[in-house]
């Protein structure tokens, strides 16, 4: 049987459903583009952050979707190696200096969209030894990362493309056994 | 004998004129930033633009704050409501002119931010020859 895994995302998932008109046709060459919006005033809707309540998404025929990891900090990408396991990295960034007075406000005001949870800026392994399913060990691979975001398997090494690019040289590690 | 003591006096309180101090350097300030802006569309210059105002409504509200306690609590009461008036006009004009320049890219200064920035500098040298102004200040002895 066919899986599907799914990351026990702390976001959620109504927070990505789209607000546009589903009668605008935007694909081809000439799509329905929506009307520009520009008002003193942006017209927000904040959503509030909640936690994963066990939905799970709608699959085929024949697959099922199992949550293969929990307590996760700000996952945001993952890398799965050829030896089956799963890399996770972990980090919500937030250096983004204030160019104007709108970047401190902006920042206050999408900061209530945030999940409360703290960036982990680490990478976790994920490894299911018995080929189950289910995770059977999950522990951190690499700390005291910056945010790190995409990763890559090169040259059996695993990167981290964030902001010190140098810590990709010095801090590749083993798998554990 | 009734003896008439005229002598002139600024009825500013120096704290107070150091608060109106902000607004009155840093208006004009953005309406040059504004300026250089439009010209070049260097977006730095918006850039400048957007903390010289946020600045300046900063002080401009502490301004009328304490223009509008003075006016209804204070001993003199010689200010007026001229001076609240073009103070409260100035600190309107300049919270408008910070969400205009909120805005994203060339739409940040246009034609309106340019009409705030000049708004809010005359406003703010009005308000300076208001406050610094000599006014006359008569007693009366008897």
């Amino acid at each position: 049987m066919k899986r599907i895994v799914l990351l026990a995302l702390a976001a959620s998932l109504a927070a990505c459903q789209s607000q546009s008109d589903p009668d605008l046709d935007q694909t081809g060459e000439r799509p329905d583009l929506p009307q520009q919006s520009d008002t003193l005033l942006p017209a927000m809707k904040i959503p509030t952050p909640k936690g994963w309540d066990g939905e799970l998404p709608t699959v085929p025929e024949g697959f099922t979707v199992t949550a293969i990891a929990k307590d996760l900090k700000i996952p945001r990408q993952m890398l799965l190696l050829p030896n089956g396991d799963i890399l996770v990295a972990e980090g919500s960034g937030g250096h983004a200096p204030a160019v104007r007075p709108k970047d401190v406000i902006a920042g206050m005001i999408k900061k209530r969209g945030k999940s409360s949870v703290e960036g982990g800026n680490r990478i976790t392994l994920l490894r299911d030894s018995d080929g189950d399913g289910q995770t059977d060990l999950q522990t951190t691979f690499i700390d005291g990362l910056d945010a790190p975001y995409g990763l890559a398997l090169v040259d059996a090494r695993y990167t981290w493309p964030t902001r010190i690019i140098w810590s990709v040289s010095n801090t590749h590690k083993a798998l554990p056994a | 004998m009734a003896e008439t003591l005229a002598r002139t006096r600024s009825f500013t309180n120096p704290i107070h004129a150091i608060l109106l101090a902000f607004p009155v350097a840093l208006y004009p300030a953005a309406l040059l930033s504004d300026i250089t802006y439009l010209n070049t569309a260097v977006i730095q210059w918006t850039n400048f633009s957007s903390w010289l105002i946020a600045g300046a409504d900063v002080f401009a509200g502490l301004v009328l704050a304490w223009a509008l306690v003075s006016q209804f609590l204070g001993r003199t009461r010689q200010r007026g409501w001229a001076y609240v008036t073009v103070v409260a006009l100035m600190f309107i004009a300049g919270v408008l002119n910070a969400f205009q320049h909120a805005r994203d890219g060339w739409h940040s200064v246009g034609t309106f931010g340019l009409v705030l920035s000049i708004l809010c500098t005359i406003l703010a040298f009005v308000a300076a020859f208001l406050a610094y102004g000599q006014t006359q200040v008569k007693e009366y002895r008897a």
